[in-house]
């Protein structure tokens, strides 16, 4: 019986040893919460676990490399520069008690690039419609199935992100499905509403106020106007409920009766565009979007003659290049900012890389390294002007965080500065 | 009887070991299972250090000549790398520093200052001693302020990138060689 007692024992201990320890009774005062996220940060499966060696002095934490993916760090969120994620190692000067980390698995060195290859990849949004095609997917292979990393995709100043960020390459073409990261309402600032609205006045008694359907990026205006052929530079519209819808980003007129013609600039030129809805298009087409930066409301509305808005109506014809140099595979984020066009959007660069955003208002354009901000404070902004129908500006970043380490401002690793220790040597000291 | 007996017991051992199995395999389900939500616990590593001054000495038979000492501790909980930076008040006093320890290392030297670098490693809690001699012939008193400075010694692009010497495979460091042919 004292066997069998001393064997229920024994059994009893070791299963106490064999149960699971969980992680929150380790003892410890720090917490590293680690989500996997692919490009587009949606959360994905580990391909394998992370295992944090000995888990003892958070600054020298091994990263395990996952095969056929380096793991890098991404920089967002409010820790973004706490964490440093170098050879390896996972460095976090912190005095927080908890950190989240976003690894983020890009394409690593069992991905070998394959040099003589670069495929066009098409974006389609979640439906399948095709919004675009670049040729800028680099290839790589793991041997065995050539991928495509897809980089983000700018339509209609909306950023769409890969969703899954790799693609495998199919007889040279390769397919990404996309999904918007930024919300496209109004994603140009722009303002919307009908001619009452904006001129803060009742549409007169009679008059025909004309509320265009809601369509998305809406430019709306309603007034009666009469025709006013080729005058100065913008657009003269007149009496009979017309206004100007935009349907994506293409502003195109429309009018409800009796509009007898319109002046619309885009290009350099002035356009005067006829009676006939399809030359209108035409036209707007073969100058390619037009985008409203500013109107002029402060009419009459009672007025029984010619009332005359003005539009300024610019091409969305320029193309901006945005070019990073790094050695490293992290994600990078850049606003870039057009105050005058109402423009605001945000790409991002995994690595070395370049990222064209077409469809541009002519303008003043500031791009600005938002994780290196993030991460330093300090902003690495560049400005640069994007024209209509000539080539493309282009701005050229580096990673100015690295260049602060570089010159000695170090938030990476751990480090400590003494006291100071004085000896006063004075020439009548005697000998101990 | 006694068959009876050992038939008990290796049945009895049997299912001893059959539970043990069936719990490690639990465990082992468990963590695979678990795998992808990684939650990690550690303690923050702490990097500091303190500097204590020894008293100077005068060397008997060398007039204007003084034996100095400070002590460099690790107060961090982990290992660091050290270096020490005397600084004097007076440019003009021109003191004449001399470290006869070969595992400090003249790192820096300018008119009012000289850095020293330990060439090991200082493990969690450990002290080391700078001791020089200093020949100062002035008629004033002169001040020398030291600061010491540590760095974690590990990974080696800690030490490499903030103080630009090289640690090698024994942990030792070492300023980067250029060699022109």
């Amino acid at each position: 019986m004292k066997r069998l007692l001393a064997l229920l024992i024994c059994m009893a201990m070791l299963l106490a040893l064999a149960c699971p320890i969980s992680a929150d009774e380790l003892s410890a005062s720090f917490v590293l919460t680690v989500n996997y996220v692919d490009t587009a940060l949606n959360a994905v499966a580990a391909p394998v676990s992370i295992i944090f060696d000995e888990v003892i002095n958070v600054s020298n934490v091994p990263i395990n490399t996952v095969t056929g993916f380096d793991i890098s760090y991404c920089d967002e969120g409010v820790y973004a520069d706490l964490i440093e994620i170098t050879d390896g190692y996972l460095a976090v000067n912190s005095v927080y008690d908890n950190v989240t980390v976003n690894v983020v698995l890009v394409p690593g060195a069992d991905l070998t690039p394959v040099l003589d290859k670069v495929v066009s990849v098409t974006y389609c949004d979640e439906l399948g419609n095709v919004l675009g095609v670049t040729d800028t997917g680099a290839v790589y292979t793991d041997g065995v199935n050539s991928y495509v990393l897809a980089a983000s995709y700018v339509y209609n100043s909306v950023v769409y992100y890969p969703v899954g960020g790799m693609a495998v390459v199919s007889e040279n073409v390769s397919t990404v499905n996309v999904q918007p990261l930024t919300d496209t309402e109004n994603s140009e600032g722009e303002t919307s509403g009908n001619g009452a609205e904006e001129g803060s006045e009742p549409p007169a008694e009679g008059e025909t106020v004309v509320t265009p359907p809601a369509v998305e990026t809406v430019i709306t205006y309603s007034a009666t106007v009469s025709c006013k052929p080729a005058v100065s530079v913008i657009a003269n519209y007149n009496y009979n409920a017309t206004y100007l819808e935009s349907v994506g980003s293409t502003a195109v007129l429309k009018e409800t009766s009796n509009t007898q013609c319109a002046v619309f600039e885009a290009k350099e030129e002035i356009a005067v565009l006829n009676e006939s809805g399809e030359d209108r298009y035409a036209l707007v087409d073969l100058y390619g979007n037009a985008t409203l930066l500013s109107k002029i409301s402060n009419f009459d509305v009672n007025a029984t003659n010619e009332v005359t808005f003005y539009y300024e109506l610019m091409p969305k014809v320029g193309s901006l290049v945005i070019t990073r140099s790094s050695w490293k595979m992290d994600v990078r984020h850049y606003r870039i900012e057009c105050t005058d066009a109402g423009y605001a959007a945000e790409v991002a660069i995994i690595g070395s890389g370049s990222l064209m955003v077409s469809d541009l208002v002519p303008g003043i354009y500031t791009v600005t390294d938002l994780s290196a901000y993030n991460r330093t404070g300090i902003a690495d902004v560049q400005t640069v002007e994007v024209k209509a129908y000539e080539a493309e500006a282009s701005v050229s970043f580096g990673d100015i965080d690295s260049a602060l380490e570089d010159t000695g401002v170090s938030t990476k690793w751990l480090s400590a500065t003494s006291n100071i220790a004085k000896i006063i040597l004075t020439p009548n000291t005697t000998v101990n | 009887m006694q068959t009876k007996r050992k038939l008990k017991l290796v049945v009895l051992l049997a299912c001893a070991v059959l539970v043990v199995l069936t719990g490690v395999g639990a465990t082992v389900a468990y963590i695979i299972t678990s795998a992808p939500s990684v939650t990690a616990q550690f303690d923050l590593a702490d990097v500091k250090c303190e500097l204590v001054a020894a008293a100077p000495v005068v060397n008997a038979d060398l007039n204007g000549v003084y034996s100095c000492s400070y002590t460099v501790k690790n107060t961090s909980n982990i290992s660091v790398y050290a270096k020490v930076t005397v600084t004097w008040n007076d440019v003009s006093a021109k003191p004449e520093i001399s470290v006869g320890d070969a595992n400090w290392q003249l790192l820096e030297s300018n008119s009012n200052s000289q850095t020293y670098y330990l060439v090991t490693s200082l493990a969690e809690g450990a002290s080391y001693d700078i001791s020089f001699l200093v020949r100062y012939e002035g008629e004033e008193s002169l001040e020398l302020n030291a600061v010491a400075e540590v760095i974690q010694a590990e990974p080696a692009s800690a030490v490499l990138e903030n103080w630009g010497l090289l640690v090698s495979e024994s942990g030792t460091l070492s300023p980067i060689s250029i060699t022109i042919e």
